[in-house]
């Protein structure tokens, strides 16, 4: 099915629980957080979408305290591809989780908590899975402070000059 | 006699092994001979890829695709380049397009002598390591030719790749690949087709396809459980509808379908294939520019794309979100092999600790691609 129609159909299905719909480009599918698990599970099992396979999970740091999770599914039986979007913000980074309807999300959550600091409520097992256990701070997010020193053992390099450019080195952006 | 009792001891087949294929720790419960439960324990090749590609321009990143999975590095670099291409406006050549095709089946086919030479050495047949690696050293010399790398060849690039070919290349690639067809033949008979592989692997670490399709697994692990699902053939990209080439996918020839002989027998056969696409772009190739002339130094997209190629081990694919400066926002890669293991927990159970090691061999996976 072509993209912009599965987009369309699930908006004229599910109505206000979508809250945008874009087309440009790959386009996407903006859906509230307390809606995701039944629309996921309708195009899971709706024989006209059959969205079995989920790509992956991953998100974003929009500044101003929001948080968005982006997920990618596929049919491997359909072939067509679909990403949805969930706003969330800062303080209340909650999602549910999909973790029952594909076990890939097992993982990929587990991740996108490690790395940007979302909490999939109803997950199994939310420990970080890329970091170090003890580690401090999700590192994805556009705030993130670098640590100074890690398990005792000193991270940042010593200046040795004064007139050196300051650390982090960041390409300046134009 | 009264049955003696076993407790459970955890094994760590830790960080530093020789059959885990890279920095992999696996903790396994069990009672000295079967294996009862294990968890997968990741992250040790850790770098953050995603955390440096929004400090680097999108030309800088293009050394850090490479070596997240550093055996089949063009294929990263292909995966990349068609991401950023997709948000600005350049026109790759005809001829780049082609040196990047056979480029990347050359790759796939290396990678694949890799996964298949280890795999033996893993189940104890040093032979075919030798073997195998004999014949991707030829391709590795090839890539060192072209473009002054090993391992890590920054070679694709975004708006077609950094040299041209050489001039005796197109020669000696044709030779190669006379050279090689009946070198797999000699794959088949030494390894595939062996008694006692056949005893290690067919019927072992059954993965069936809608438990694959669920774990979100793709590539040769998809295909051996009887998915006939490739991205060269469903979404093609660049210009890989221009060929005729077939899927291979596992037939539970000897065994059951989707057991690690499947998954190791659709990676030989997928060689077979890549040579196929590589004999007709070498035939077809145009001469011409080999980047495009009008790309910018400093580029510039605007824009939210995913864009997935079909890489060694499955699907690689990339979103990038970005708002017009001269750094990606956010880039994130969706690799194959982070898919792929994770489903090693929910079969390693039952076996035999030798079987774990066969089932961890035949779903190939790369510690660069699945840390990152």
């Amino acid at each position: 099915m072509e993209a912009n129609k599965i987009r369309d159909l699930l908006k004229e299905k599910f109505g206000d629980a979508i809250v945008e719909v874009v087309h440009d480009g790959d386009g996407w599918v903006k859906v509230k957080r307390e809606h995701l698990v039944e629309i996921a599970q309708f195009f899971k099992t709706d024989p006209e979408f059959q969205f079995d396979l989920l790509h992956s999970i991953t998100g974003a740091d929009l500044e101003k305290g929001n948080l968005q999770c982006i997920y990618n599914f596929t049919s491997t039986k359909k072939l067509h591809w679909l990403c949805v979007k969930v706003d969330v913000t800062n303080a209340d980074p909650n999602l549910p989780t999909l973790s029952d309807l594909w076990k890939a999300a097992d993982w990929h959550e587990r991740e996108t908590y490690d790395l940007l600091g979302l909490i999939f409520t109803g997950h199994p097992n939310l420990t970080r899975i890329l970091c170090d256990e003890d580690w401090v701070g999700h590192p994805l997010r556009k705030d993130y402070e670098f640590p100074k020193e890690f398990r005792g053992i000193p991270c940042d390099v010593i200046q040795e000059e004064e007139d050196d450019i300051p650390l982090p080195r960041t390409i300046k952006k134009v | 006699m009264q049955d003696l009792k076993t407790e459970e001891m955890l094994l760590n087949m830790g960080p530093q092994h020789p059959s885990t294929h890279g920095v992999f720790r696996l903790l396994i419960q069990t009672d000295g001979e079967v294996v009862h439960h294990t968890t997968s324990y990741v992250g040790y090749l850790h770098r953050c890829f995603e955390k440096i590609a929004e400090n680097m321009t999108y030309l800088q990143v293009h050394p850090y695709t490479d070596r997240m999975d550093y055996l089949a590095s063009m294929l990263m670099n292909f995966g990349y380049a068609l991401t950023v291409e997709k948000l600005i406006e350049v026109e790759v050549p005809e001829r780049a397009s082609y040196i990047r095709i056979i480029v990347a089946e050359l790759q796939r086919i290396a990678s694949h002598f890799l996964a298949i030479g280890t795999y033996g050495l893993d189940l104890g047949a040093i032979t075919a390591f030798l073997y195998c690696f004999r014949d991707r050293e030829k391709i590795l010399r090839f890539f060192e030719r072209l473009s002054g790398q090993r391992l890590n060849y920054n070679y694709i690039r975004i708006g077609g790749v950094s040299y041209d070919l050489y001039p005796q290349m197109i020669g000696e690639i044709r030779d190669f690949l006379t050279y090689l067809k009946p070198k797999i033949q000699e794959m088949n008979n030494l390894l595939s087709y062996n008694g006692i592989f056949i005893q290690r692997t067919a019927n072992i670490g059954v993965i069936p396809a809608e438990m694959a399709i669920n774990y979100g697994c793709t590539g040769p692990v998809l295909r051996g459980s009887g998915v006939k699902r490739d991205l060269r053939k469903d979404k093609p990209y660049s210009i890989y509808d221009r060929f005729q080439f077939d899927i291979p996918v596992g037939t539970g020839e000897v065994g059951t379908v989707g057991d690690c002989w499947d998954r190791y027998i659709v990676r030989v056969r997928e060689m077979e294939e890549s040579i196929k696409i590589v004999e007709q772009a070498l035939e077809q190739i145009p001469p011409g520019e080999y980047l495009d002339p009008k790309i910018k130094r400093v580029i510039r997209p605007k824009g939210e794309v995913y864009q997935a190629i079909e890489s060694a081990r499955g699907e690689l694919g990339y979103y990038l979100i970005a708002n017009g400066k001269n750094l990606p926002y956010r880039l994130k890669a969706r690799s194959p092999s982070f898919c792929n293991v994770s489903i090693l927990d929910a079969i390693a159970g039952g076996n035999l600790v030798a079987d774990v090691v066969a089932i961890l061999g035949s779903i190939d996976i790369v510690m660069g691609e699945v840390d990152r």
